[in-house]
């Protein structure tokens, strides 16, 4: 399959909407860009979806969002799972919470309608399942009784979440808490603390590759230079060009190695019936690595030059009025 | 009224008013007037003269046949409907009672003056009809009396006296229908007698001003339709003029165009011979003739004969050949003898001499009808004879059929030594056996339906084949039998008889001959397998059959709780290809339980010649493994028929596990509340279901299990008499079918999941092990999976199947959707080329 167009997007979410009118109502989503597609929900752009539509339910908020998609598909593949739940074929039949008593006029099976349990607890599950389980995903809570509703279910659901899948909470700015509960979420927009008003929220989400920009200046430093050196794993040689070649995300490190052996390290010699990392250590570093990243990175590298260009112009420019305030 | 009076006048008139109506009259085929007018006068005539009150309303009713009859009938209803409630008089009632009470006859007199045509009306009605035709006449007077009291209250200038007693008058009549309610405010109900009153309103003044009126009315009465009670109209008019030559027509109609040679020996026989040979066709005719010219009415019952010819049934066909002794008494049916009689009678002492000798046979045929209803009785407890065989109904004889047992054999073989008792005994074993599941089968409304159903080889019918060396025959011959009947008829029927009683008489014997089974059990052996194992055959003598059947019977889960999803998967498991219709898929439940629970229950019972088919081996393990089945299946089952969602525990549904179902009732309990608030119900839920899923996936293990042991004979033919929902079979082993389900277990546990992982892991294997690519433009599949490109299924269902898993040591191909599986269980990306839609995806 030649067809490798784009690198993973700098963000695509899973959303929970939910009215701030009406808190029983509930609506499921995806986007690249949450603030404009909320905006498109709540009518200031053009574009919403029918179901948000009305103007007595209006305006919406997103109360839980999972990012981390790496892909279109991959995010389409979630959000029906999570708006069918008792469809997906994503949720075995021994763990399907919700199950449909009533059949639409087609003889389709009707949906139950949403609630705020009925979503947690299917988020909850289909975060778990194998489908989606070793996603590079990442859940965030952008509303207090969502998320203690979450908590809450955390606590009944009978079998946890992975260890290692970051929930971060960002709630409105005024009762600030925010609380990093795993890793990986270190990178998260730090940065958007400065503006006057300060962005919450998927105000504070990425919406692009900046996060980003250090490890690809590192990576395209050493690819740019030829310094692959030998695969960290295996120790191979690593010519120029000639193979699919991952590097560490970590600051200063430049481990690089093929991806199949990254791979290999990252899952360790148990897992020898798994395909996909999720996390893991550099063997150089031995700092800590998620697999989506690199794997962001590496796809930046070798399918998004624009992107890359893009990138690393801005800091040119910050650099630029950074130098003359220098100067 | 009036009007009655004008219609009275003699038919001899002065010819002027006789001009008169001709003229107006617009139809002329109608009667004159003169004519309908002397008709309707004679009615009330006879009334008059009843009592004193009685002619004016019946005039009234008469004068007014037409349109204004029925105007005036239609409000009477409409007024009764709304009236009978309503208490409109009511209010006036009171008003006025309150003042005082005056006697009766006052009341009826006193507005006559005032209004001479509305209150004769209203009076007669009140007292004759009262007591007879009571609501209704109530409600017509109460609707009278409003009108009354009405106009009298309106002209209230009048004096106050007479309003006075017309109320008065009413308010006794009221008093005795209903209790008094008090209203306050006349006026209210006032308006309501305005609207009330219209359609009474024209009658009052039509016949106010009939009398002028009068000439229009014979207009009317052509166009208009008759009224209801017309009839009589009708009648006149039709009877006037044309209906006799109509009738005489239709009387010679039939002569007329009827051949003059035929209709004489037609019509000539009675009415009883036109009957009998509308029942029994033509070709019973020319004997009756022949019979006739050469018998001498011989007298023979022939009331007796003429009921018997009523029952034109398929047993009167089939005793046909019994009546034909009877066939002359037809002859002498009433009216038959007498064309009999006339034909040979010239001087009347023969026809003489045989009413005398009929009414002797009627006599002794009345006292003999007592007397035959006895025989009767005792004919019908013989339960046949070869003279007198019953004949049963189709769902009786198809159950008899069901009991027969036949032996087939070559003459050497039926000449073998075995006594038919050894036979018979086998043969009520294995009815005993079997009878759990006839029990069953007679519940199931299905029926004949049911039975049609085919089994497995084809076969219509199931007849016990009992493949031994003995012919029944033979042996009932040869044996001294039980039923003294067996003895006696040894006819056309003995099989039956005989095979019935003792299957009813009881299988005590079963365990005495259980040595000549084993003995018997190698020649029946013969069609299933030449190796039976006679320790097999030596097991505890059958249980009573109806306590497994009741057992299993309770136990039936509740199919219809269960989702079309569950149903479908439980279907699934019993084998069968999924159904659209909910309730065939819970019938097919039904029945696939019903099959499999006696199934379950009978280890314990008898094994007979059944067990013969059962392989050595497993002949061998039969009574160890037969016990752990029953507990082992049962708690799968019953899994299955929990619902899933229900927060109801229903009884029916036995206890999976002792340790899951104290933790079960909390939580249905808690799996309500689940949506509005609490988040810890669904937990516990998904807690609940998880060993309910693990007892179907054992279920659905089952069966795959037979499959995959298809291969073994008698497993395979075990398996699909019981896999098919019919559960009438011939020879259903229930032995056969725990122990091939204990079996499967075993291999079940192992072949699909293992063959599932085992082509999982070649296929990780196969694609973790393909070598890197060296071109980053065009990465190898696992560098694809690990960048989380999607990975199209048909291309790496093609690419595995070209060469790497042979590769990697796996001899088989995997198809896209066994690739998809892997996929998602790795959480790799995946789509299909091709979408729903037909058309393929370009972009990624």
């Amino acid at each position: 399959m030649a067809v490798l167009s784009k690198p993973l997007p700098a963000l695509y979410v899973v959303y929970v909407l939910r009215s701030t009118v009406r808190h029983a109502s509930f609506y499921i989503g995806s986007t690249p860009h949450p603030p404009r597609r909320l905006n498109q929900h709540n009518g200031v752009a053009k574009g919403g979806a029918a179901r948000t539509s009305r103007n007595s339910l209006r305006p919406w908020e997103m109360v839980a969002v999972v990012s981390g998609f790496p892909g279109k598909i991959a995010a389409l593949k979630f959000e029906w799972a999570l708006a069918n739940p008792h469809l997906s074929l994503h949720i075995p039949s021994t763990a399907r919470i919700t199950v449909a008593t009533q059949k639409k006029r087609n003889g389709h099976p009707k949906r139950p309608p949403y609630s705020l349990t009925s979503v947690i607890s299917n988020l909850h599950l289909l975060l778990r399942v194998p489908s989606f389980l070793r996603w590079p995903l990442k859940l965030h809570f952008f509303n207090r009784d969502v998320h203690k509703a979450w908590l809450k279910w955390c606590s009944t659901a009978n079998e946890p979440l992975r260890e290692s899948m970051p929930i971060v909470t960002d709630f409105e700015p005024n009762a600030e808490s925010r609380v990093v509960e795993n890793l990986g979420s270190a990178a998260e927009g730090e940065e958007a603390a400065t503006p006057p008003r300060p962005a919450w929220g998927i105000h504070a989400l990425p919406l692009d590759y900046a996060p980003l920009r250090e490890i690809v200046t590192k990576t395209e430093s050493i690819f740019s230079f030829e310094r692959e050196g030998s695969c960290v794993v295996c120790g191979e040689h690593l010519p120029t060009g000639e193979g699919v070649y991952a590097a560490c995300t970590n600051t200063g490190c430049e481990g690089v190695g093929h991806v199949s052996c990254w791979s290999q390290h990252l899952l360790g010699p148990g897992a020898t019936d798994e395909v996909l990392p999720i996390s893991g250590h550099c063997p150089k570093c031995n700092g800590s690595l998620t697999w989506g990243e690199m794997m962001t990175e590496m796809t930046l590298r070798m399918h998004g030059r624009k992107e890359v260009e893009k990138l690393l112009k801005k800091p040119r420019k910050k650099r630029a009025p950074a130098k003359a305030a220098a100067k | 009224m009036t009007s009655a009076d004008v219609f009275q006048s003699p038919p001899a008139k002065p010819p002027a008013a006789q001009q008169q109506y001709a003229m107006i009259s617009s139809s002329p085929e109608l009667p004159s007037l003169a004519e309908i007018a002397q008709r309707h006068s004679k009615r009330p005539a006879p009334l008059r003269s009843g009592s004193n009150a009685a002619p004016i309303p019946a005039a009234a009713l008469t004068s007014f046949t037409s349109a204004k009859d029925v105007l005036r009938q239609a409000p009477d209803v409409d007024v009764e409907a709304e009236r009978s409630p309503s208490p409109k008089p009511k209010p006036k009632a009171v008003r006025k009672r309150a003042t005082k009470a005056k006697p009766k006859p006052e009341a009826t007199t006193a507005p006559e003056p005032q209004e001479p045509i509305l209150i004769p009306s209203s009076p007669p009605t009140d007292k004759p009809a009262r007591k007879s035709r009571s609501k209704k006449a109530e409600s017509a007077q109460s609707t009278i009396s409003s009108r009354v009291t009405k106009s009298t209250t309106t002209s209230k200038s009048k004096s106050k006296k007479k309003t006075e007693t017309v109320s008065r008058h009413f308010a006794t009549t009221k008093e005795k229908g209903k209790a008094v309610e008090s209203i306050e405010t006349p006026q209210p109900v006032e308006s309501d007698l305005h609207q009330t009153d219209p359609p009474r309103a024209p009658d009052a003044d039509e016949t106010e001003v009939s009398a002028p009126l009068e000439v229009a009315m014979p207009r009317r009465r052509g166009w208009t339709p008759p009224p209801a009670d017309g009839l009589d109209n009708s009648e006149l008019l039709s009877s006037s003029s044309k209906a006799p030559v109509s009738k005489e027509i239709f009387s010679n109609l039939c002569q007329d165009f009827a051949r003059p040679g035929e209709k004489e020996p037609i019509a000539k026989p009675s009415a009883e011979i036109a009957e009998f040979m509308k029942k029994r066709k033509l070709n019973d005719l020319p004997a009756n003739e022949q019979a006739s010219r050469s018998t001498e009415a011989s007298p023979t019952q022939p009331a007796a004969a003429k009921k018997k010819k009523k029952i034109r049934t398929i047993t009167e066909l089939a005793t046909a050949p019994y009546q034909l002794p009877e066939l002359p008494d037809v002859l002498l049916a009433p009216g038959n003898a007498e064309t009999l009689l006339k034909h040979f009678d010239f001087d009347g002492a023969v026809k003489a001499q045989a009413d005398h000798q009929r009414v002797v046979m009627d006599y002794q045929e009345t006292k003999s009808k007592g007397k035959k209803k006895a025989p009767a009785k005792p004919r019908k407890k013989k339960a046949g004879t070869a003279e007198d065989p019953i004949l049963l109904s189709p769902s009786s004889a198809m159950k008899q059929a069901s009991n027969v047992d036949f032996l087939f054999g070559t003459s050497s073989q039926l000449q073998t030594d075995e006594p038919a008792e050894v036979i018979r005994d086998l043969q009520a074993a294995i009815r005993a056996s079997n009878q759990v599941n006839d029990d069953e089968d007679e519940d199931d409304k299905s029926g004949l339906w049911h039975k049609g159903a085919r089994d497995v080889d084809g076969s219509l019918l199931e007849f016990r084949v009992v493949d031994s060396s003995d012919g029944v025959e033979e042996a009932t011959r040869g044996s001294p039998s039980p039923a003294p009947e067996a003895s006696s008829t040894d006819n056309d029927f003995p099989d039956i008889s005989i095979i019935v009683l003792q299957s009813q008489a009881g299988l005590s014997s079963v365990s005495t001959t259980q040595n000549t089974q084993s003995q018997q059990a190698v020649p029946s052996s013969r069609t299933t397998l030449p190796s039976s194992d006679k320790s097999a055959m030596v097991p505890p003598p059958p249980p009573p059959p109806s306590r497994p059947a009741t057992a299993a019977k309770s136990k039936r889960p509740d199919f219809t709780i269960l989702t079309d999803a569950q149903l479908s998967r439980k279907i699934s498991t019993y084998g069968f290809k999924p159904m659209k219709r909910r309730a065939a898929m819970i019938k097919l439940l039904g029945q696939c339980w019903d099959e499999q629970q006696p199934a379950n229950a009978v280890p314990t019972g008898p094994t007979t010649s059944n067990s013969s088919s059962i392989s050595p081996n497993a002949a061998a393990t039969a009574a160890p493994a037969s016990a752990p089945p029953t507990t082992a299946i049962s708690p799968a089952k019953k899994p299955r028929g929990r619902p899933k969602k229900e927060t109801v525990a229903t009884a029916s549904t036995a206890p999976v596990e002792p340790a899951s179902t104290a933790p079960e009732s909390p939580k249905r309990a808690r799996g309500r509340p689940r949506r509005d608030s609490g988040s810890q119900s669904p937990a516990k839920s998904k807690k609940v279901t998880t060993p309910v899923r693990r007892g179907k996936a054992a279920a659905s293990k089952v069966t795959k299990i037979e499959i995959a042991d298809s291969d073994d004979e008698e497993v395979l033919s075990v398996s699909g008499g019981r896999s098919s929902p019919d559960p009438v079979f011939s020879s259903p082993p229930p032995l056969d079918l725990s122990i091939s389900e204990d079996a499967a277990d075993l291999s079940l546990n192992l072949s699909p999941t293992d063959q599932e992982s085992s082509s999982f892991t070649f296929i990780t294997k196969a694609v973790t092990s393909a070598p890197r690519s060296s071109d980053p433009q065009n990465p190898s599949w696992h560098e694809l999976m690990l960048m989380y490109t999607p990975v199209v299924l048909e291309d790496l269902a093609t690419w595995l199947n070209a060469g790497e898993l042979t590769r990697v040591g796996y001899d088989a191909e995997v198809s896209p959707a066994q690739v998809k599986q892997w996929c998602e269980s790795k959480s790799v990306i995946c789509l299909w080329r091709a979408n729903g839609k037909g058309g393929s995806r370009k972009r990624y």
